[in-house]
């Protein structure tokens, strides 16, 4: 049918299909990719356009419906501010604001997002906080916490009034002095939610306890605009998806509707000839290669368990075949025509039962590879056995031995971009994967023997990722175009729904936890055991290193006092089994939450039976710095440990910034206001939980860096590293401008493309501005050098009066000498390519620590609860961190914002759950909750800085730690609103009020 | 595949003659993602009905009402049912979703059917002008036996109304909620209405709720039937015995501020 419609202020006329929705003709009729695909039922709000004036959602739309409408697009809004000879209006007053305050990290819900703003400002030029959250209520971000989008909107409006709004580059406090809490700034709030007022200043930048620096930075530590951030402000097409070729196929899977079964027999014979379809694989059709699915590094620390396709089913929503077609809906039925046979076996639901006697094996293929200890009879992916001093001996010692159990769900990542992957044979014949993964470099080899090429024939780039959190650490999709491709010789795109991400993703492990310490009646712990029960799904990827480091990373923190303190008694026990659900993988934390969960917890529960406050208790117990890390003499993923000595610790100033920022004295143990003026029902809470993660994985992970100077004296610079919505090309980029003496704006980053940057191991373990960014720094310190070198004989020659090139100093895009004498890094590079002794300059370096400092964090929480109910509401969450030196206060106060969101709904209302059959009940994002805009608490970020000496700038990570405090805080608060001990998560309303009743 | 047909009438008369070959299309949040269960589509939005008007104390919406239009009609749409209208959907899907829309695919956890179910809404249908409770509306849905098409809900302007929900989060779907209303009747056994969602396919008045109300504003008997018979209330997202307290505890705080 034809449609007419006007589009981004042009009249437009096309003919469309009926049936088509208003997104899939936006991307793919009118290549308007700023328009984003997250789910299919309207929910995530990536897809929203503006429908005369008003944000909507383009997946739940027909196109015909716009016919006689004004649709308006991000691609509508403002342009690059430099182009050339031509003047441009440039950026949009709410995109430039989106820039500048740091609301960008992934970028995918970015346009959604300017969009409402827009729609919001033109009719309401001074909207109060509360309307400015329910405007961005229909956008779900995975990453930022909503607060720089809100304070964005705030700011572009004031700025489109004419007003004046304080400027984010505001002077950053310096020590000794601690800093005072913040002015409260309520904002007018009768919003219908009922939730939390919430408090967001337009002034951005959070509290960082800077620490002493031996020489002042000029780019790092400064809230640098994000590198990628004006593309993505923009909705150009820069992720994975955003891409047209001729001929491109669509690809599909047909998923299993049974949990365990075998297929007798399958029979595509139907689907093949339907017309339009290209290709149709079953088992039967492609090499039978065992590997894992785990983007790791070599060897991989877990079973080889997985095949493309297999002649036996393991979970709903398991791999059954895989379609070509021309379009979605001809792959769609091509699915439908696939005759299977399936000869069903018992199915293991819950991981209690996966040990059992008589309990069906899952894994009985015979290619089946172990990893230390697996045991597939027993449905035992791994096993870890650690015992660190005496544990029996410390229990004697104690006074009072106090166990309990806790529980953590499976949950989901639950990135908005889905994963998707377009492939495709180039010029070359090599295999040209363009996805969406933190692992590119992984991807590459592991996928090599699965397709039987080697990994050189393979290219696999990076585009911009749209989140990731761990999802993306998988070879989840990559074979399944690749070997479509393969099979038909053309391009083909395959892309997750939204309910794929949910059955047939990855997820974080569910576990069950059994804790045991022993304490001295004064708050010494003697004696800490840990047991896990982990659930690693239907296949074993990251089995043993997720479930490693819930003990490696939570166990580690309380090491307990005196002479405990110098030989801790800690004992982690776990085993991972095989379910028939769908597979737990990496998430954010990467095991750690979980861990901490019961951990922080239980450290509660004993400090309140022992009558001691939770503050001191927990600090007297804690690792510190200058002691031995308890577990790297013991366990270091799979391989060997080696000693490690924690060099920096902030914890202690962490825990009285965070409580003066909470007011703890004024609350904790406060009768009064525990309790809530004419509300009886209702009972204020206050918790804590303190946290530490790593930096990396020690002796193992590498990450590689390239430079190069250009004609104008600005630098390429390549990383391997997988910038997936974090900032990560910032940060490294402003570690290399550091070193350059040159503004970031110089710096031009590319991540990552296998072919042209150097090896990364990828985007996990919170280590790229550690990791990647040393290996940046070393290789700006070779270009440092040349430049010195150049610059020094050039101002010899210029002058006649010598200079030595370490008498260089590196400043303001030019090399000068002491005595004032200076060449711009232009004449260097003009004078390097072109006019003597060329040369080009340019530095390569790699990096791996033999350390993996923690971080440290203080996590607060408070909450209401309502205690007839059972109804929890977060109020606050401010987490004080010790993440050594920040970079970019920006990034790094978004990366907490954003993960102490995610851990909200950890808390409090994420959670996969499955029936008797192994049907999972949530499969969309109407089910399965996460955070919006208008319903989140107060979000409070501190930087606890301290200089980690095994770093040149002595950066330490920040990514994952906020994932790891917030549910215990808040499991803690509940307990001190009104006693409820909640020991599983999530803190949904029914448990609160069975525990109030068991009371 | 069956081919797909998009209709867009212009009047009532038009559309009607339509229904026999496809379904409405109203805002399309809940059907187009499951297009492929229809031949057609006839699109309702230029039939004009997608008024909000006020006489006598009578709110007349159209069906093709967007939910958002009536979170932003602060003058004639009560303020509970504005709240439920924010609970049931974010913001960009209430300035798609419509009125006549949302009646027609909620589920038992849905604010805006509860609070119209407590507001004794009256759906009208074409042909034949007929009136049908939303009661007997959502009956004859569940039934597969609705036939016509909804162009109006009109709704008494209460002396009362309340919502409150329970939620594992302030903006997620209610696990158990509950609106209230104090109609303007001469008869006392109309004058109460009490409605409990939050399970299965639609919410459920609580009749010996509203009985006891009538009896006297008795509030324990109230809440007493309704966890009398929410007991039963269980599913995979609650349990009964968890819905029938809690549901207890909301017509309670609902009744006690009716009453004061």
């Amino acid at each position: 049918m034809r449609i007419q419609f006007m589009l981004n202020g042009e009249s437009v006329e096309l003919e469309v299909s009926p049936d088509a929705t208003l997104l899939s003709v936006l991307r793919e009729e009118m290549g308007l990719f700023g328009v984003k695909h997250g789910c299919e039922t309207g929910e995530c709000g990536a897809c929203a356009i503006l429908l005369d004036g008003v944000p909507v959602n383009t997946c739940v739309m027909l196109a015909a419906q716009v016919d006689g409408h004004e649709v308006t697009t991000i691609e509508a809004l403002g342009e690059h501010p430099e182009r050339g000879w031509r003047d441009t209006g440039g950026l949009d007053p709410i995109q430039q604001a989106f820039v500048e305050t740091g609301a960008i990290q992934c970028g995918f819900c970015t346009p959604a997002m300017i969009l409402a703003a827009r729609a919001l400002i033109d009719r309401v030029p001074d909207p109060s906080e509360e309307q400015v959250r329910d405007a961005l209520s229909g956008v779900l971000c995975r990453c930022t916490g909503y607060i720089k989008p809100v304070q964005a909107v705030l700011r572009a409006a004031a700025l489109l009034r004419g007003e004046e709004v304080q400027p984010i580059e505001a002077p950053i406090p310096v020590p000794p002095e601690f800093l005072e809490s913040p002015p409260e700034d309520p904002t007018a709030g009768e919003g219908f939610l009922g939730g939390p007022e919430v408090l967001t200043r337009t002034d951005v930048m959070p509290r960082i306890h800077v620490a002493p620096r031996i020489k002042p930075h000029a780019v790092v530590g400064q809230p640098e605009v994000k590198v990628d951030a004006i593309k993505l402000a923009q909705g150009k097409p820069a992720f994975a998806a955003d891409i047209e070729m001729r001929g491109m196929l669509v690809a599909k899977i047909l998923h299993s509707p049974v949990a365990h079964a075998r297929i007798k027999r399958i029979d595509a014979t139907k689907a093949r000839e339907l017309p339009g379809v290209a290709a149709v694989l079953t088992w039967e059709d492609i090499p039978r290669v065992i590997y894992s699915t785990a983007g790791q590094s070599d060897p991989i620390p877990g079973p080889l368990d997985s095949f493309s396709l297999d002649n036996k089913v393991r979970f709903v929503g398991d791999r059954v075949a895989f379609v070509a077609a021309e379009t979605e809906s001809l792959a769609l039925q091509a699915l439908e025509l696939i005759e299977v046979e399936y000869e069903p076996i018992a199915a293991i639901l819950d991981s209690g039962q996966a040990l059992a006697e008589d309990a069906p094996q899952i894994h009985d293929e015979p290619e089946y590879v172990g990893f230390a200890d697996s045991d597939p009879k027993r449905n035992l992916a791994v096993e870890i056995r650690i015992d660190i001093g005496d544990v029996e001996s410390g229990f004697a010692d104690a006074d009072m031995i106090i166990e309990g159990t806790y529980q953590v769900p499976k949950v989901q990542q639950a990135h908005i971009e889905p994963h998707v992957v377009v492939t495709y044979w180039d010029e070359d014949d090599r295999l040209v994967i363009r996805t969406s993964t933190q692992v590119p470099f992984h991807i590459r080899r592991l996928l090599a023997p699965v397709l039987c090429l080697p990994p050189k024939r393979i290219r696999v780039i990076k585009p911009r990722i749209g989140g990731g959190f761990g999802g993306k650490q998988e070879l989840l999709v990559e074979d399944v175009a690749a070997h479509l491709t393969i099979a038909t010789g053309r391009p083909v795109r395959f892309e997750y729904t939204r309910a794929e991400e949910f059955f047939a993703s990855r997820s974080r492990h569910p576990m069950r936890i059994q804790m045991k310490t022993g304490v001295k009646r004064d708050g010494t712990i003697t004696a800490n055991d840990m047991y896990v029960l982990s659930d690693t799904g239907a296949y074993g990827c990251h089995a043993l290193t997720v479930t490693g480091n819930t003990g490696h990373k939570s166990m580690a923190l309380y090491v307990g006092d005196g002479r405990y303190r110098e030989s801790p008694n800690i004992r982690f026990y776990a085993d991972i089994v095989y379910t028939n659900t769908a597979p737990s993988g990496a998430y954010r934390g990467y095991g750690v939450p979980q861990g901490f969960w019961a951990v922080e917890r239980h450290m509660e529960i004993v400090a309140r039976q022992l009558g001691l406050d939770p503050l001191a208790f927990r600090l007297k117990n804690t690792l510190r710095a200058g002691e031995l890390h308890p577990f790297s003499t013991a366990w270091s993923e799979g391989r060997e440990p080696r000693p490690e000595t924690i060099n920096t610790c902030g914890l202690a100033d962490c825990v009285e910034q965070g409580s003066v920022a909470i007011g703890w004295s004024d609350k904790y143990g406060n009768d009064d206001w525990h309790r809530v003026e004419g509300k009886p029902h209702l009972r204020r809470g206050i918790g804590v939980a303190l946290v530490m993660q790593g930096t990396a994985i020690p002796y193992l992970d590498m990450g590689g860096a390239s430079i190069k100077i250009n004609d104008d004296g600005s630098f390429n610079l390549l990383v391997g590293a997988t910038d997936l919505g974090t900032g990560s090309d910032t940060v490294l980029a402003q570690q290399a401008a550091e070193v350059l003496g040159v503004p970031l704006e110089d710096i031009i980053i590319y991540s990552s493309d296998t072919d042209f940057t150097p090896f990364d191991k990828g985007a996990y373990a919170s280590s790229t501005t550690y990791i990647s960014g040393a290996a940046v720094v070393k290789a700006a310190q070779q270009v440092a050098e040349r430049i010195r070198i150049r610059a020094a004989r050039m101002l010899t020659e210029e002058t006649g009066e010598k200079i030595a090139p370490d008498e260089i100093q590196l400043v303001d895009r030019s090399a000068q000498a002491p005595d004032g004498r200076s060449v711009s890094l232009a004449e260097v590079a003009l004078n390097a390519l072109h006019h003597e002794d060329q040369e080009q300059i340019m530095g390569t370096a790699s990096f791996v620590s033999p350390v993996s400092p923690p971080p440290f964090a203080a996590q607060f929480a408070e909450v209401t609860v309502d205690i007839e109910t059972g109804q929890v509401t977060a109020d606050a969450l401010i987490m004080a961190v010790d993440a050594g030196v920040i970079v970019n206060p920006l990034t790094a106060s978004g990366q907490v914002e954003g993960a102490m969101t995610q851990a909200l709904g950890y808390a409090l209302c994420e959670e996969m759950v499955y029936d008797e059959n192994g049907r999972l009940r949530e499969i969309d994002f109407r089910d399965y909750h996460i955070f919006a805009a208008h319903e989140m608490p107060e979000l409070g970020t501190i930087f606890v800085e301290t200089v980690e000496p095994s770093h040149p700038f002595g950066v330490k990570a920040v990514a994952e730690i906020p994932m790891d405090g917030v549910a215990p805080a808040v499991g803690n608060a509940v307990m001190d609103a009104c006693g409820a001990n909640i020991v599983k998560a999530p803190i949904t309303p029914e448990r609160v009020w069975k525990a109030l009743q068991a009371k | 595949m069956c081919p797909f047909e998009y209709y867009r009438p212009k009047t009532v008369a038009e559309a009607l003659k339509l229904l026999d070959h496809g379904v409405p299309l109203a805002g399309g949040t809940d059907l187009i993602p499951r297009r492929d269960e229809v031949q057609a589509v006839i699109d309702l939005q230029d039939l004009g009905l997608d008024t909000i008007e006020s006489q006598d104390d009578i709110i007349t919406m159209g069906a093709a009402v967007k939910l958002q239009a009536m979170v932003e009609d602060k003058d004639i749409v009560p303020s509970a049912l504005r709240e439920a209208c924010c609970l049931e959907a974010s913001l960009n899907l209430r300035n798609m979703a419509t009125l006549g829309g949302t009646v027609m695919s909620a589920d038992g956890r849905s604010p805006v059917v509860t609070v119209l179910l407590a507001m004794d809404a009256i759906a009208i249908l074409e042909p034949g002008n007929k009136r049908l409770s939303l009661e007997e509306l959502l009956d004859q849905r569940e039934k597969d036996d609705l036939h016509g098409l909804i162009t109006e809900i009109r709704l008494k302007q209460p002396d009362f109304l309340g919502y409150e929900q329970v939620s594992r989060a302030p903006a997620d779907r209610p696990l158990v909620c509950v609106a209230m209303a104090r109609l303007p009747s001469e008869e006392a056994e109309k004058r109460y209405r009490v409605v409990v969602g939050g399970v299965g396919s639609s919410p459920e008045r609580i009749k010996e709720a509203e009985n006891g109300l009538s009896e006297g504003e008795d509030i324990n008997t109230a809440v007493d039937a309704t966890r009398r018979i929410y007991t039963s209330a269980s599913d995979e997202w609650a349990s009964g015995e968890y819905r029938a307290h809690t549901a207890g505890v909301l017509v309670g705080r609902l009744a006690t501020e009716m009453i004061s």
